[in-house]
């Protein structure tokens, strides 16, 4: 998988855009497409900056020419195949930089943006990137400007070239041979999208560019995206679904996009909420703690100013979806005319490229108590005891074009409605694996079903996600590697995470990490957010969570409470338990407080 | 046991911690009264062991089906009280 012959053209291809009423094979040829046409001389994509006030504006032909800039320059330093690192640049830098890359039939690598300049201090960040490097080692990695280029602190990446997005002074490549033949390939690749992993240990999953437009073609399809659409986002641009929502649907969909920096959201959510307000029809796509921040931030007397009746699709996607968020949000914001039917809550994952199943536009939100006890046998029995229930949230009907099975792991049987199993998913977005590692890629992008092994039926990606089908709906009930053992019965971290937090008003709102303790320690460790620094508070807090989530999980119980943001996540916004398990038994995450059911000198 | 003497939820708390703390090896003082038993590690056979010594202890009778884990020593003390109070079946 490493060699470059991986972007050969398998098939023959055309460097024609596609005639009317035929959907593009590739994003490249979206974009060809859409400066031909003829909305050519309208925005495709605007950045604002951190007021809310627009930085820049790009249409069709002149986002089509800077690409071809940039990938004329990226072609006199490497060939088609190779990777370049992209990182999330500010303005329209990343939607250049990307497009360029596959312009040049180039791998892009999104990551987070980094300093390029800095000296010392070995950052997670750095860390991280240094591994990502060694795993696919790229001939370059891109930044704004030939001065960043320049100043760029060459030991950071040693033998990588620093590449301009910018290319002011270049005059237009007519001449060159662009687009590259590969990026009109379906089956090429076009990036490298890193995952969960530890910092030493990431994995890079390889999305084709027909895994890009086939998966958001889905998207469009099931929340009616239209060329009217305004897609509104704040998630960063290495995120798979900010890397879908703000590049790839508005070019399969001839939407457009209005994007600011992640920063921006974070600092003041009314940004991201008047940018909505300023559109029409408007698609946007969030995590739930998203929908939580715009209620705790924007106070209650500024909503009625913010006028949300053009909001028609709000995914709400990438962490668990939880009923109480939702209502919460409808109900602050019932006075700027949002409607609680906006929500789209989905289920998908990178290695389908993004989206498995979603809510579709406007339609009401489905959730429903299941008993807790009859979860942990596996089966899933709604329930009128709200007490004795876990409320979930359904994520949809799976998605035109994919197939989901719910799946018994140890046997491969694929099991009936309403029983709990691995998620399995047989999507036209299912990725070409793991960057050179084939022994894990056909582990987890080639399962087949007991009976099926030597056919040519079709092969699914194991999701690693526990959940079952109830009512047409996907609902998720937790990963499967997380969950809790206890007395031969399965728990899902989950539930104590989101006890823990309901159980003083310290840790409300905040996240939380569930995991099992040292095998031959029978037990489970939960740690929680909080901004509390009061000792007396803090310890009323973690007796009050370990008393909670006892009530729920027949096992021991120990609480930790830890500073706000210090639960690791993915980049994907899922919490790292094992990760976060690993720090707590290290020390190098250090408790404000804790609680322990069985008092061993609190040894996690 | 005194017959004289009433058995009050009190009672029956210190009873439980004093058995509990033998069996777990902990400081009676660390056993919170609020907590599950099942936190403390209390399963159905350790808990089966709890029964039989109140029932020693002061004729109470729970159902055998009944296990205390998911109760607190607050919780499972009020339960054995109940239990007491109850008018006993003739046989």
């Amino acid at each position: 998988m490493r060699s470059t012959a991986v972007n050969t053209p398998t098939e023959a291809t055309t460097t024609t855009a596609p005639g009317p009423g035929r959907e593009p094979r590739t994003l490249v040829a979206a974009l060809l497409a859409r400066a031909a046409g003829p909305d050519a001389n309208r925005p495709v994509v605007t950045a604002l900056d951190a007021s809310g006030d627009t930085l820049e504006t790009l249409n069709p032909v002149e986002l089509d020419l800077c690409a071809r800039q940039l990938a004329a320059a990226l072609r006199e330093i490497g060939t088609a195949g190779d990777r370049v690192i992209v990182p999330a640049l500010p303005g329209l830098d990343f939607h250049i930089g990307f497009l360029g890359c596959l312009y040049a039939g180039m791998i892009a690598v999104p990551v987070p943006a980094f300093r390029t300049a800095a000296r010392g201090g070995t950052t997670t960040r750095a860390e991280r990137l240094s591994a990502i490097c060694g795993d696919c080692d790229p001939c370059a990695v891109l930044v704004s400007t030939q001065e960043d280029a320049d100043e760029a602190d060459a030991e950071l990446l040693p033998g990588v070239r620093w590449i301009a997005v910018r290319r002011p002074d270049r005059p237009r490549p007519d001449g060159a041979a662009l687009p590259d033949p590969v990026a009109l390939d379906p089956a090429a690749t076009a990036l490298l999208q890193y995952t969960s992993g530890s910092t030493g240990d990431p994995r890079g999953v390889v999305v084709r560019h027909g895994n890009l437009v086939a998966n958001q073609i889905a998207m469009r399809d099931a929340c009616e995206v239209e060329p009217t659409t305004t897609i509104v986002s704040w998630l960063p641009f290495f995120h798979d679904m900010g890397l879908c929502t703000a590049v790839v649907l508005p070019l399969v969909s001839g939407a457009s996009t209005v994007t600011m920096e992640p920063a921006t959201f974070v600092r003041d959510p009314r940004v991201w909420l008047r940018a909505i307000a300023a559109e029409d029809d408007v698609f946007t796509a969030a995590p739930d703690f998203a929908y939580d921040m715009c209620v705790n931030r924007v106070p209650a007397e500024e909503r009625a100013a913010i006028d949300l009746s053009t909001w028609r699709v709000a995914v709400n996607g990438s962490e668990p979806v939880r009923a109480a968020t939702q209502r919460r949000f409808a109900e602050a914001f019932r006075l700027s005319l949002f409607r609680e039917e906006v929500f789209s809550p989905g289920f998908g994952l990178a290695e389908c490229t993004l989206l498995v199943s979603v809510s579709p536009s406007l339609e009401p939100v489905v959730a429903a108590y299941y008993d807790r006890d009859a979860l942990a046998e596996g089966k899933a029995v709604p329930t009128a005891d709200t007490a004795a229930g876990v409320e979930l949230v359904g994520c949809g009907p799976v998605a035109d074009g994919i197939r989901v099975a719910v799946v018994d792991p140890a046997t491969r049987q694929a099991l009936a409605d309403r029983v709990v199993g691995e998620i399995w998913v047989d999507s036209p977005g299912n990725c070409g694996g793991y960057w050179g590692r084939e022994e894990e890629s056909a582990e987890v992008f080639a399962a087949r079903l007991a009976g099926t092994e030597d056919t040519t039926g079709p092969s699914y990606v194991r999701t690693g996600d526990l959940g079952f089908v109830d009512g047409g709906q996907l609902f998720i009930t937790g990963r499967i590697k997380d969950v809790l053992i206890i007395g031969g019965e399965n728990y899902f971290p989950q539930d104590a995470e989101a006890v823990a937090v309901a159980a003083h008003p310290a840790f409300a709102q905040q996240r939380a990490a569930a995991w099992p303790l040292h095998e031959d320690d029978r037990g489970v460790a939960v740690v929680v957010e909080t901004t509390v620094r009061d000792p007396e508070v803090l310890a009323t807090a973690v007796r009050a969570a370990g008393i909670a989530v006892a009530k729920v999980l027949p096992t021991a119980v120990s609480v930790y409470a830890v500073p706000r943001n210090k639960v690791p996540r993915t980049t994907s916004g899922k919490i790292r338990r094992r990760a976060c398990a690993e720090q707590m038994r290290s020390g190098q995450l250090p408790p404000l407080a804790q609680w322990s059911s069985v008092r061993k000198d609190g040894a996690a | 046991m005194s017959v004289t003497q009433e058995i009050t939820p009190e009672l029956v708390v210190e009873r439980l911690r004093h058995v509990l703390a033998e069996m777990l090896e902990m400081a009676p003082a660390d056993l919170d009264a609020d907590v599950p038993l099942s936190a403390f590690g209390i399963d159905s056979m350790t808990s089966s062991v709890l029964l039989g010594d109140l029932q020693k202890w002061c004729g109470a009778e729970l159902r055998t089906e009944a296990s205390l884990g998911g109760l607190s020593l607050t919780e499972a003390a009020d339960l054995v009280v109940a239990e007491l109070r109850q008018p006993r079946k003739e046989c």
